[in-house]
């Protein structure tokens, strides 16, 4: 190990950007920082047409690209789960007795 | 669209797949010397373009500009066209394409193709690395939320399953033949032969996906001399011609609003272009043999349906009947895929055609060998499959 690779232990550690997920849900980093704001106080929310009614899901920047008149709407709690999974070191879920019946 | 000049890859070369003690700049050489060592009476002196396909070195090797990388390390000057290409997983097929279609159109008569990627970074940083692979997709919605490749692919294999009665089995039948195949090439990354029963106890990484359902986080790099036809048959009579080659990319890059969680449209517009273009009208007669992004087992069977071989559904009888096989209606990663080869994102599509080059000349070992194989396929899915690439060969 070379001198360079060797530092005192700081009070705090700033983390890779991409690891430090909620700097880049700020306002200075994306366009749908009201949604992880949102999401922040309990509330899961995207952005609806005011013309049209359409939803948008994932929630597009104000204004959009379209020229659209958005606003945020709350979506509700509770819905159909369409498809889900998990990554990372998980413990074994006995997927493969399950998934196949 | 019209194809005005007919191009065709006349060598090729590889280096070693895997976790390599080697940096970006190794890999571009040990790939470069080995392509220009496979066709004779032909040096760096003699390439008019360079095309490279390479998708993160920035974040990998902290480099950039690495077209003009590749030329200094290679030692060619280049005096027609150069580029590098970036396209996810696809971006190896995309060099290849961009190579294709500059001879096409009279701009040049010899290019070089090369796709390099280094994913293993030293001194443990393989956080970072596996971070960088969160970016691929949306990264402001996606990436941020935590969404990389495993668990959208286990995504589609679930819906796959539900919709149509894909089993566990059958994905695991794609990675122990495909793993085969790999067993039986030096270059490959996994060189070991895995049972189903091995895929299904292997480690749940993103279920229903399993360890052994997944690609490898890979170095590599792969190397293709394409020329234009009067110039390739000057030094060769077995070049492989590429025919036709068709694109297609739905609107987005989240997984979000994709039209389907459980099938590739895309993919489908994507390979009727090009058997359109190669005159291809019978797939499953026609085509001989086909490397196509099998990322994830259950790609490879979405991808059956998707490049119109079998009916929507079918996907899984297809590997399970043994029609995928060496010996079957299409020989499907006889190299053994990215599931047995690793996937070194920028270089994947061109050993993918290198590998079709070398089936239609026989040069493979016995044990992975089509049987005289005449048209080929190639396929890739980049992102969030948003995109397939497709380009044919003949010999």
């Amino acid at each position: 190990m070379s001198d360079h690779d060797t530092i005192e232990l700081p009070e705090t550690i700033e983390l890779p950007r991409l690891l430090d997920f909620y700097e880049l849900q700020s306002a200075a980093h994306t366009g749908i920082h009201e949604f992880y704001e949102n999401l922040r106080h309990g509330q899961l929310s995207t952005t609806r047409c005011r013309d049209c009614g359409n939803l948008q899901f994932r929630p597009h920047r104000l204004p959009g690209v379209s020229g659209d008149d958005l606003e945020y709407v709350d979506l509700p709690h509770e819905g159909e789960l369409f498809a889900f999974s998990t990554v990372g070191p998980v413990l074994r879920l006995e997927c493969n007795r399950r998934c196949r019946s | 669209m019209a194809v005005t000049r007919t191009a065709g890859i006349v060598g090729g070369g590889h280096t070693r797949w895997g976790s390599r003690e080697a940096t970006y700049k190794d890999l571009i050489q040990e790939a470069g010397k080995a392509t220009f060592d496979s066709v004779p009476d032909m040096g760096p002196e003699d390439i008019e373009g360079l095309f490279v396909g390479s998708v993160q070195p920035e974040r990998f090797a902290f480099q950039t500009h690495v077209a003009p990388l590749v030329a200094e390390l290679l030692g060619i000057d280049v005096d027609a066209m150069i580029a590098r290409t970036e396209l996810a997983c696809a971006s190896g097929q995309a060099a290849l394409r961009y190579a294709w279609l500059a001879i096409a159109a009279g701009q040049l008569d010899v290019a070089l193709v090369l796709g390099v990627e280094k994913m293993n970074p030293p001194g443990g940083h393989m956080p970072e690395a596996q971070a960088s692979m969160t970016n691929v997709m949306d990264r402001e919605f996606d990436g941020v939320n935590g969404l990389n490749a495993p668990p959208y692919f286990a995504m589609v294999a679930q819906r796959h399953m539900y919709e149509y009665g894909t089993t566990r089995e059958q994905l695991a039948l794609v990675s122990a033949k495909n793993k085969r195949h790999a067993a039986h090439n030096e270059f490959a990354q996994f060189q070991d032969e895995v049972t189903v029963e091995e895929v299904l106890e292997s480690y749940p990484l993103s279920p229903p996906l399993c360890l052994y359902d997944c690609s490898g986080i890979t170095d590599g790099a792969a190397g293709l001399v394409l020329m234009s036809e009067e110039k390739a048959r000057e030094v060769t009579d077995e070049a492989a011609w590429i025919t036709g080659s068709g694109q297609a990319c739905f609107a987005s890059n989240s997984v979000n609003n994709l039209p389907s969680m459980s099938g590739w449209p895309q993919a489908t517009t994507a390979a009727e272009k090009a058997y359109d273009q190669a005159g291809v009208t019978d797939p499953l007669r026609e085509l001989d043999v086909a490397e196509i992004h099998d990322c994830f087992s259950i790609s490879e069977i979405v991808e059956y349906e998707d490049l119109g071989w079998v009916e929507k559904g079918e996907g899984g009888r297809f590997v399970e009947d043994g029609r995928s096989a060496l010996d079957g209606d299409i020989a499907v990663n006889p190299r053994g895929g990215l599931l047995g080869c690793g996937h070194p994102l920028g270089a994947t599509g061109v050993s993918q055609a290198l590998e079709i080059y070398d089936q239609f000349r026989g040069d493979v070992p016995a044990e992975r060998r089509v049987p005289d194989p005449e048209t080929g396929l190639i396929h890739n899915l980049s992102g969030s499959a948003s995109v397939h690439s497709v380009m044919i060969l003949r010999a």
